[in-house]
């Protein structure tokens, strides 16, 4: 029985199609917005929840300053990330290491073209996981004493105008910080960063003493590199269960504390507030779909006054009709949904392949970076929450249809 | 059979009464074929919707078989339309979008039969009318008489011991008037249906076992 109502309900939404594929056109454009979008929240999130997991530095506990600044400046707070802090931190139960960063803007200059952008400095055991995709590891050279090498990153390839990064090694490339009257200092590039393995957008990585020499010197403070004060510190821990003991006891120093959990809970609270607008806004646009099938059904209920009364003379009880209608709304909302759904899938793959051309023409990031998510489940939500729009929405016409007297609704011409 | 005990039916239409029928009383046997004739507005149409139970009295009892139809809910008389009586009308009020076949089968849907079973029944009643080559054809492809046909098809899938005719050669011409006029007489003869035919047309009242006259809601 079920599958003739549903054959006559989509004769009926046949024989009327521009007014149905109105309203399908309705309800998907609706469905395009509410998949893209929620496709991109969770998309965006998943990328950077799996940036933040895939680095092995911060496996552990990042400490900072209270007013978090940077080495150039920190002279300002009160606190300062020196070694004495770095052996108090040591010296606390379960730490197993304690790697001090530095952290600075340059600027670049390379073949007379200039630019300043971030450097990072790491001691030799976080040197070690930074790996490259092509020349030779920071930590295999830093062990030859030497003091003027740097990993660039392929981003670099761009702004110097190289055509392949590979090109820019053994390229010198001179830095001075931002101070007019800072000196300039020349560094040998070894090797190209591997994106994957940098914990962020970093276009210079060197060895710290190297970081805290050019600091020093660029400032003109003596023995900097003796007393240095750091930007942060990672803090490894013996087990990840005795992370948040430590992280307690590190911050009754007057310490700031990050720890991954923290910094992952608070992207998925920050993108649970982004889905719940997204929501807001997707939930406004299926409402005018929403009413735009409840328009269609009363409009087609008016028109097929007669027929109605017909179905009733010839044994529809109430129940059967109200089945009717609801299942035609239904039927838009399932085909609206469906289609919306393909259309999404359609625009997110050609969104993806712009955005992934735009990224490696203009933003150097070679490898490709999934921006949309759209998973199984959320396609099925998506197309059984089009279906209950579509079915909420021919309600209340249907019922009306039901409601008709039979012998007055025959009269109509 | 049919037993119409003081049936009084009033509208109300802006306060105004409108008396469509005044105490009628009827009765009609098995096997019978009455002609209602009247004018326009003298509550033929509206006797015949009482018996075939798309509409209620103000007053009176209506009895069709073993039904108090003035006593049934509105699910029991959807169910009294589906197995007892068939409806005819002027306007052949076929679905448009379905093959005669289709619209045929159409009561047996809300009867809960099966698909075979009610395509089976549909092309019988269909061959009763003698429209069996034209299964597959929508309503815009057939002619107003086998429209009607298709319609009297529809009224007989349920096999109703009573069939209710509204006008039903009103938008016909002469000729396919007597077609169908005809075919109601074989119906009544042959199988024995019970027929209430209401009409303004003499000729056609003609072919009836019983004639009566109907004017201001009352029988004359």
């Amino acid at each position: 029985m079920l599958f003739r109502l549903i054959k006559f309900a989509f004769q009926s939404l046949w024989h009327r199609k521009l007014r149905t594929i109105l309203s399908i056109f309705g309800i998907s454009i609706g469905i395009i917005l509410i998949t893209i979008m929620v496709s991109l929240g969770i998309g965006l999130q998943e990328i950077i929840v799996n940036k933040l997991r895939a680095i092995p530095t911060l496996s552990a506990i990042t400490v900072t300053a209270p007013e978090n600044t940077s080495a150039l400046n920190q002279e300002k707070s009160n606190i300062l990330l020196n070694n004495e802090i770095k052996r108090k931190i040591e010296s606390i139960q379960f730490v197993k290491a304690v790697h001090p960063i530095v952290q600075f803007y340059a600027l670049l200059s390379l073949d007379n073209q200039s630019i300043t952008q971030s450097v990072l400095g790491l001691d030799s055991d976080q040197a070690k996981d930074i790996k490259v995709s092509a020349g030779a590891e920071l930590y295999r050279i830093a062990l030859e004493n030497t003091n003027d090498i740097v990993l660039a990153s392929s981003n670099l390839k761009n702004i110097f105008g190289f055509e392949y990064p590979e090109k820019m090694i053994g390229k010198t490339i001179f830095l001075k910080t931002r101070e007019e009257s800072s000196k300039l200092f020349s560094f040998r590039i070894i090797g190209i960063i591997d994106q994957k393995s940098s914990p962020g957008a970093f276009d210079l990585i060197m060895p710290l003493e190297q970081a805290l020499n050019f600091i020093g010197s660029s400032l003109g403070v003596e023995n900097f590199a003796d007393y240095p004060v750091f930007d942060r510190m990672q803090v490894e821990v013996d087990s990840f269960e005795k992370t948040e003991e430590v992280a307690q006891q590190i911050k009754s120093l007057g310490l700031e504390v990050i720890t991954l959990e923290e910094i992952i809970k608070k992207v998925v609270k920050y993108f649970r507030f982004f889905e719940l607008g997204l929501g807001v806004f997707g939930f406004i646009v299926l409402a005018v779909a929403s009413m735009g099938i409840m328009n269609m059904m009363i409009m087609s209920i008016y028109e097929r006054t007669r027929e109605i009364g017909v179905l009733k003379a010839v044994g529809a009880r109430a129940v059967d009709i109200v089945k009717i209608f609801s299942l035609e709304a239904g039927l838009v909302g399932l085909i609206g949904g469906c289609s919306g759904v393909l259309i999404s899938y359609i625009v997110i793959f050609i969104l993806q392949r712009l955005a992934n051309f735009w990224m490696k023409k203009y933003g150097g990031i070679d490898e490709t970076i999934k921006i949309f998510s759209l998973p199984v489940w959320l396609i099925f939500i998506i197309i059984i929450f089009a279906v209950f729009i579509g079915f909420i929405s021919g309600l209340y016409p249907a019922i009306r249809a039901a409601r008709m007297d039979p012998a007055k609704a025959l009269r109509e011409k | 059979m049919i037993k119409l005990k003081d049936i009084s039916k009033i509208y109300t239409i802006d306060q105004e009464k409108i008396i469509a029928l005044k105490r009628i009383n009827l009765e009609v046997e098995h096997g019978d074929f009455i002609a209602l004739i009247g004018p326009s507005g003298s509550g033929k149409s509206t006797l015949l919707n009482l018996i075939g139970g798309l509409d209620r009295p103000t007053e009176g009892d209506v009895v069709v078989k073993d039904y108090l139809l003035t006593a049934l809910s509105d699910k029991e008389l959807a169910l009294f339309r589906n197995k007892e009586v068939g409806f005819v009308f002027q306007m052949f009020n076929l679905e448009p979008r379905l093959t005669a076949l289709e619209n045929v089968a159409l009561p047996l849907l809300f009867a809960k039969v099966n698909r075979d079973e009610s395509l089976r029944k549909a092309e019988m009643a269909l061959d009763i009318v003698d429209l069996s080559n034209r299964l597959n054809h929508k309503p815009y492809q057939l002619s107003g008489g086998q429209r009607q046909r298709v319609a009297i098809a529809r009224a007989l899938v349920n096999e109703p011991e009573i069939l209710l005719a509204d006008e039903p050669t009103g938008n016909l011409d002469r000729k396919t008037s007597e077609e169908i006029l005809n075919l109601l007489k074989i119906l009544n003869q042959d199988l024995e249906t019970t027929i209430i035919l209401v009409t303004h047309d003499e000729r056609a009242a003609g072919i009836a076992k019983r004639k009566m006259e109907i004017e201001d809601g009352e029988i004359i």
